[in-house]
């Protein structure tokens, strides 16, 4: 048995290299590279604008933008977890060939997603700021909310990636949910905003705490779109499952690791 | 407390599910819950071992004997089932070379990756990234995507990483075949470098000659159990027995269906082909080593030749009975008879089973027939039979032929002569 610390040291740079190694592959040999990130968001904001601005007349104000916001959260999110879940099937070479920290492919795949949806960030950030809605000191908290996001990302990932060693569906049903997960994501309404057709309470509740990204989205939403300070309880919500997650993510993980070699 | 560079294996256990519809969807997984057949089959039964740092150890067994699984255990990789798998010290297995490495990625990128996938820091690839290029000889191509690399290259800059990285334990399986003859060559010098700084060498292989020349100790293993421990000269002669016993007994060239050799100037002899008066006739004739097989064996079994003679009416006279080795097309390898060794066969009466007893078959590798024959002290052959059987030697040690010499290197006066097993020895005239 490998010492715990030697783990960690040998972790850290093959972390960074397999990082690395993720973002460089994404968009190796395309023309646009890394303006992929934006191209991509930045054209489904726009098919949603034409539909909920035109044809349904939504009330928030610089719509796109609103929208531009709540999909950074999410492409964290579900884009992170949904390339975790076929981190360790797709490098099943390496895994059964070498020893090494098996939990880092789905950690830097992961952490690869998002520092390249950050990448939005560029855009958001200078336009919230011009284009601003409250005041401009809550959009500090944008980095914390958005870390939180990711710690539960990675937790996340860490169990669909496992998972999906012995159940290979597992890929499949993320692809499923994806969408109606998206469309119950407050990302393109804000729940204010649908309380008029939503009018019994708990089902607004189960909408906004049923859901474990949907706290994170908006209070991200809330920092650096609405420039105003997020509530205690999505920033409380977000938090605690960006921990609950991160554990049962690690030892979940851990119990999985054993047989993996022998799955693949 | 075991000291860097050591492995045991305390009463390991690893089996593997076979299964016979293997359930991998979630659905199949729950409506056949409990259900799915698959057979429990031992890749690895009860097995201990120890090594020490230093030592080089070859593990060899026919396919499907737990070599691999063995391996992957010592590396991390698999965990046992039950029992202790202790390793003390780095790591490094090469047990494919270039599994991490990324097509699209230049071979610059792909050295670094490999690299850290093998436990190095960023630093300790930059200091051995020219040292690493140097070795794979591809410098003109390490800014190229791998994917425009022949597999040779590959391979060679794959082991040039593995290579460079210093381990305390350096798992091999059967991956020396790199490169040309050269490249090879220089692999095995820089394994034996590895090797000589005192380096534990953990290595798998199906090639006999390989494991004599890099191990000086020699692990065989069968149906997932230890059958054999011990210097590989020692060893390999039951890995060869092992391999013998699985050869298909119809590849064999079968004597008794080759077609009659003889003129049979005396009609109707009853018994097996060949020719003579009959008075005495050769009923059978075969050959038995020491685990009752009849025509497969090791250099250096006891064998017995035996004859079994009737003779239809009682013969007074002494009987003169003789055999030859020969190969099949007829080179004379040995000849005897009992006449010229001073012995007499007197009084067969009935039935009588006549033997030559060789305590040590001095034979080294092929396909040996022979031929017997009965015949009177004046010259008249009772019965001749030509071939009448045929039989396999395998090899138990280094070198090619037909007989095995016995003897040793003698590497005459030397300064600082490095540390040589017998078996490395056949390397003294490189």
């Amino acid at each position: 048995m490998r010492a715990l610390g030697g783990e960690a040291a040998l972790a850290w740079p093959l972390f960074r290299t397999l990082t690395i190694r993720a973002l460089r592959q994404r968009y190796k040999g395309s023309v646009l590279g890394v303006l992929w990130t934006l191209v991509t968001p930045l054209v489904m904001v726009g098919a949603y604008w034409v539909v909920f601005k035109f044809l349904f007349g939504s009330p928030i104000p610089n719509y796109a933008l609103f929208m531009f916001v709540g999909m950074i959260g999410w492409g964290v999110f579900f884009t992170g977890i949904q390339n975790a879940s076929g981190s360790i099937t797709g490098n099943a070479a390496l895994i059964t060939k070498v020893n090494f920290p098996r939990a880092i492919v789905p950690l830097a795949t992961v952490t690869a997603n998002g520092i390249t949806t950050a990448v939005m960030l560029v855009i958001a950030v200078p336009l919230c700021l011009i284009l601003r809605q409250g005041a401009w000191l809550p959009i500090l908290l944008t980095p914390i909310v958005l870390a939180l996001i990711f710690v539960m990302t990675l937790g996340l990932g860490l169990i669909v990636a496992g998972l999906n060693v012995y159940f290979r569906d597992i890929e499949h049903i993320l692809t499923a949910i994806g969408l109606p997960w998206f469309f119950l994501t407050p990302i393109f309404y804000t729940f204010a905003s649908v309380s008029k057709t939503v009018t019994q309470e708990w089902v607004l509740n189960l909408l906004h705490y049923g859901n474990p990204i949907a706290p994170g989205i908006v209070a991200l939403q809330d920092a650096l779109f609405w420039g105003r300070w997020p509530a205690w309880g999505d920033l409380l919500y977000t938090a605690v499952a960006a921990v609950v997650l991160m554990i049962a993510g690690v030892l979940s993980f851990q119990h999985l690791k054993r047989e993996m070699a022998v799955e693949l | 407390m075991l000291s860097a560079g050591s492995i045991r294996l305390v009463d390991v256990t690893r089996t593997f599910r076979v299964y016979h519809d293997r359930g991998r969807t979630l659905k199949e997984v729950f409506i056949r819950r409990g259900r799915a057949k698959y057979t429990e089959r031992y890749a690895l039964r009860n097995v201990d071992l120890n090594i020490r740092p230093g030592e080089r150890v070859g593990i060899v067994g026919r396919n499907g004997s737990g070599k691999s699984t063995m391996l992957k255990l010592i590396a991390g990789i698999l965990p046992p089932q039950s029992g202790d798998v202790e390793v003390r010290g780095d790591v490094a297995s090469m047990l494919e070379l270039g599994s991490g490495f990324h097509p699209d990625f230049t071979g610059r990128e792909n050295v670094y990756l490999n690299g850290t996938i093998h436990g190095l820091t960023r630093q300790q690839v930059d200091e051995r990234f020219d040292d690493i290029v140097a070795f794979s000889e591809i410098p003109d191509y390490i800014d190229m995507p791998v994917r425009t690399y022949s597999s040779g290259m590959q391979l060679r800059l794959a082991f040039a990483v593995a290579a460079h990285v210093t381990p305390d334990i350096l798992l091999l399986d059967e991956i020396l075949a790199v490169g040309d003859e050269r490249f090879q060559r220089k692999c095995m010098q820089r394994i034996e470098d590895f090797a000589s700084g005192g380096g534990t060498i953990v290595f798998v292989s199906h090639e006999a000659s390989t494991v004599m020349s890099i191990c000086d100790r020699a692990v065989l293993l069968d149906n997932g159990s230890v059958l054999a421990d011990g210097p590989p000269a020692e060893v390999m002669p039951d890995y060869h027995r092992l391999l013998a016993a699985q050869d298909d007994p119809g590849h064999i060239p079968s004597v008794e269906g080759a077609p009659a050799p003889a003129i049979t100037p005396h009609d109707a002899i009853p018994g097996l082909p060949g020719w003579g008066d009959g008075r005495v006739v050769i009923r059978r004739a075969w050959i038995s080593g020491p685990d009752g097989d009849d025509h497969r064996f090791v250099s250096g079994d006891a064998v017995r030749v035996h004859l079994e003679l009737e003779a239809p009416e009682p013969v007074a006279d002494e009987v003169v009975l003789g055999f030859r080795v020969h190969l099949s097309d007829a080179t004379l390898i040995f000849e005897t008879d009992t006449a010229s060794e001073g012995v007499a066969v007197t009084g067969v009466d009935g039935t009588r089973t006549v033997a030559f007893v060789i305590d040590a078959l001095p034979l080294h590798i092929g396909w040996f027939e022979v031929s017997v024959w009965a015949m009177s002290p004046d010259g008249a052959v009772h019965h001749h039979v030509e071939p009448s059987f045929g039989f396999h030697v395998y090899p138990a040690r280094a070198g090619l032929g037909m007989v095995a010499l016995a003897g040793h290197w003698d590497p005459g006066d030397q300064q600082g002569s490095p540390r040589r097993t017998p078996a490395g020895s056949e390397h003294t005239n490189a």
